[in-house]
C-alpha cells in the first residue's frame, strides 16, 4: 500500500506572459544602449563591448549607460530615455 | 524593445527559472565566463571576443543575432504556465517516500520526520489559527518571485523538522517575518534568530551552556525548521537554480537559532530595545550571516584597540551584533561604562572607522553602497567627499547591536556579521 504525505512547498504566483519585442532586420544606423546593471566590474566589460562596436560595427550608434542605484533597482528614468531615444538595449552582466 | 542580456555561465540556469517566472520563457540570452568581478579589461575584452561557453557560438554574434533575429514561431505562441503545487506525495514505502523528498529538494540532507496528515494535525494543535490562514510570502532574493504560504505549510514544514507542536507559534512568528533563511546570494550567507521573552522557558529553550549548539531540542528543531520551510515556501533553494552561494554555509543548518540569556544580562533584553514589554514573546531574525571574530573578556589597558581590530575584520558592508556571554556584558558595564547598551553601540558605531579610499575601493560598498550614495542616501553621500585618508563609519548606527547569550562558563565574545531584519510577536502565533 502506498505511503503518503503532505507537500512541504509553498503557492507559486500566477505568470502572466510578457511577449518579446519584434525584432530589427538590421541595427545600422540605429542607437543601441549598452547598459550596465552595475554588478561586480560590469562597467568594465561594458565598456569594453562599446569598444567592440567602435572597432568592428562603427555603422551602430552603441553608447555605454550606467544604470542608477544598486543592480536589483529599476532606474525608471534611464529606461525611459533609453526606450524614447534608443532602438535596442544590451544588459549586462548579470548573475 | 529588443533587448540581450548577459549573464555568466555559471548562471543559466538561475535567469533560465528567473526569466520564465517573469513570464519571459523565452528570453534572449547570452553567456560569458565567469567571473567578471576582479578581472583586467584586456580579459574581458576577450570574453567578448570569445565564444559564448554554453552555447559554443561567438558572443557579438550572438549578441546582433539576439537584436536582430526574426521571433520564431515558438517565441510568438502563447504560453501556458503550470504551477500547481499538489496537495500530497506518495511512494510504495517510508523509505521510499522520504527518498523522494530528498531528491526534490525538500530537505536539507538528515533525515526527516515524514509529515503524514496525522502528524500534521498535531502540530497544529500548537496554534489557534486556522489552517488555511495566510501567513505570508517569501523569496530567495529581492529579484525573485515570492511564493505564498498558509498555517498548514508551516506546519508541515516543522513536522518533517522535527519540532513539537508547541514550538509552533515561533515557527509561524518566523514564517512571518518574510525573511528566508535560504537566501540565494553567492555571499552565502545564513540567518540567525533570536528568541526572547517567556516562551523561553515555556518551550525549554537554551541561553545558557552550549545555545548556540547542538544541545537543545527547541533550539535545534526551531531553526532547522526555519530553513526547511525558507527553502520549500519560498519555491526551492537548489544549488545552481534558487541558490547560488559559492561554498555554502554550515550555520545553515539551523539558522543559528538561540534564546537570549536576559536573566544574567546587565541590560534590558533585545525585544524591549526593539518596542515590546518585557512579558512579550518573540524573536529577532538576522541575515547576512557570514563573518565571526571573537576575543576573550576585555584587557584593561587595550580593549578599545581589540574591539577596534575585530570591527576592521568585518566586511565594511554587513554591519555587527556583539554576541556576548553574561561575564563579557558585565565586563562592558564594569571597564567600559556602559550601563546604558544605547552607549555601546555608539561606542561601536563610532571605532568601527576606515579610511575613506579604502572604504570605498571594497567591491561590496562598490555594489551596494556607492550607488546609493551617488542617489543622495545618507549617510553614505555626505562621505563621498571625504578625503582618502578620512575616516569614515564602516556601518550605519542603527545597523549595530547587542545580543547576551551563554552559559557563563568565561568571557569569551564574538561579533557576528549580520543584518537585523525585524522582530516578530510570538504571542501572536499562539
Amino acid at each position: 500500500m502506498a505511503v503518503r504525505a503532505l507537500n512541504p512547498m509553498g503557492y507559486p504566483p500566477e505568470i502572466t506572459q510578457v511577449h518579446m519585442a519584434e525584432r530589427f532586420d538590421s541595427l545600422s544606423g540605429r542607437r543601441v544602449y549598452l547598459v550596465d546593471a552595475r554588478f561586480d566590474d560590469s562597467d568594465v566589460f561594458m565598456r569594453q563591448m562599446e569598444a567592440w562596436f567602435r572597432e568592428h560595427r562603427p555603422d551602430i550608434d552603441a553608447r555605454y549607460v550606467a544604470k542608477k542605484g544598486i543592480y536589483t533597482q529599476p532606474d525608471a528614468a534611464l529606461f525611459a530615455r533609453i526606450r524614447d531615444e534608443g532602438a535596442a538595449a544590451v544588459v549586462g552582466v548579470g548573475h | 524593445m529588443p533587448t540581450a542580456s548577459l549573464q555568466t555561465e555559471v548562471f543559466r540556469e538561475a535567469v533560465r527559472q528567473t526569466a520564465w517566472a517573469e513570464g519571459m520563457p523565452n528570453e534572449r540570452f547570452v553567456y560569458v565566463p565567469q567571473p567578471v568581478m576582479g578581472q583586467t579589461a584586456e580579459r574581458l575584452r576577450q570574453y567578448i571576443d570569445g565564444d559564448d561557453p554554453v552555447s559554443g557560438r561567438p558572443v557579438m554574434q550572438e549578441v546582433i543575432e539576439a537584436l536582430t533575429q526574426p521571433l520564431t514561431e515558438q517565441e510568438r505562441a502563447a504560453v501556458r504556465f503550470d504551477r500547481s503545487t499538489p496537495q500530497y506525495a506518495e511512494a510504495e514505502s517510508e523509505e521510499a517516500l522520504a527518498r523522494l523528498y530528498m531528491d526534490n529538494h525538500w530537505t536539507d540532507y538528515l533525515p526527516i520526520v515524514l509529515p503524514t496528515e496525522e502528524r500534521v494535525q498535531a502540530m497544529l494543535a500548537g496554534t489557534s489559527h486556522r489552517p488555511e490562514e495566510v501567513v505570508g510570502r517569501m523569496r530567495p532574493t529581492s529579484t525573485r518571485e515570492a511564493w505564498q504560504y498558509d498555517v498548514e505549510k508551516v506546519a508541515i514544514n516543522a513536522v518533517m523538522a522535527g519540532a513539537r507542536p508547541e514550538y509552533l507559534p515561533v515557527i509561524l512568528a518566523l514564517a512571518a517575518s518574510q525573511h528566508s533563511a535560504r537566501g540565494s546570494t553567492t555571499s552565502s550567507a545564513a540567518s540567525m534568530a533570536v528568541v526572547n521573552g517567556p516562551i523561553r522557558h515555556a518551550i525549554g529553550m537554551n541561553w545558557g551552556i552550549g545555545a548556540l549548539g547542538p544541545y537543545n531540542h527547541a533550539n535545534a528543531t526551531i531553526g532547522r525548521a526555519y530553513g526547511l520551510l525558507s527553502q520549500n515556501l519560498q519555491g526551492g533553494s537548489v544549488p545552481g537554480e534558487t541558490y547560488l552561494g559559492s561554498m555554502g554555509n554550515n550555520y545553515a543548518y539551523n539558522s543559528l537559532t538561540y534564546a537570549e540569556n536576559e536573566e544574567a544580562s546587565p541590560w534590558a533584553p533585545f525585544h524591549v530595545r526593539h518596542g515590546y514589554r518585557p512579558y512579550d514573546s518573540t524573536v529577532s531574525v538576522f541575515g547576512g550571516c557570514r563573518a565571526t571574530a571573537y576575543l576573550l573578556g576585555l584587557r584593561e589597558r587595550h580593549w578599545r584597540e581589540h574591539v577596534q581590530n575585530l570591527l576592521r575584520g568585518l566586511s565594511p558592508h554587513t554591519p555587527p551584533a556583539l554576541i556576548m556571554d553574561p561575564i563579557t556584558a558585565r565586563l562592558f558595564v564594569e571597564r567600559g561604562g556602559f550601563a546604558d547598551p544605547e552607549a555601546l553601540e555608539d561606542w561601536i558605531w563610532q571605532h568601527a572607522t576606515l579610511p575613506a579610499g579604502q572604504y570605498w575601493d571594497d567591491q561590496l560598498i562598490q555594489n551596494y553602497i556607492y550607488p546609493r550614495a551617488e542617489n543622495g542616501e545618507m549617510p553614505w553621500a555626505a562621505y563621498l567627499h571625504a578625503a582618502p585618508g578620512e575616516l569614515v563609519p564602516m556601518f550605519r548606527r542603527e545597523d549595530v547591536h547587542l545580543i547576551v547569550v551563554g552559559g557563563e562558563t568565561n568571557g569569551y565574545w564574538r561579533i557576528m556579521g549580520c543584518n537585523y531584519g525585524k522582530t516578530v510577536s510570538v504571542d501572536a502565533w499562539r
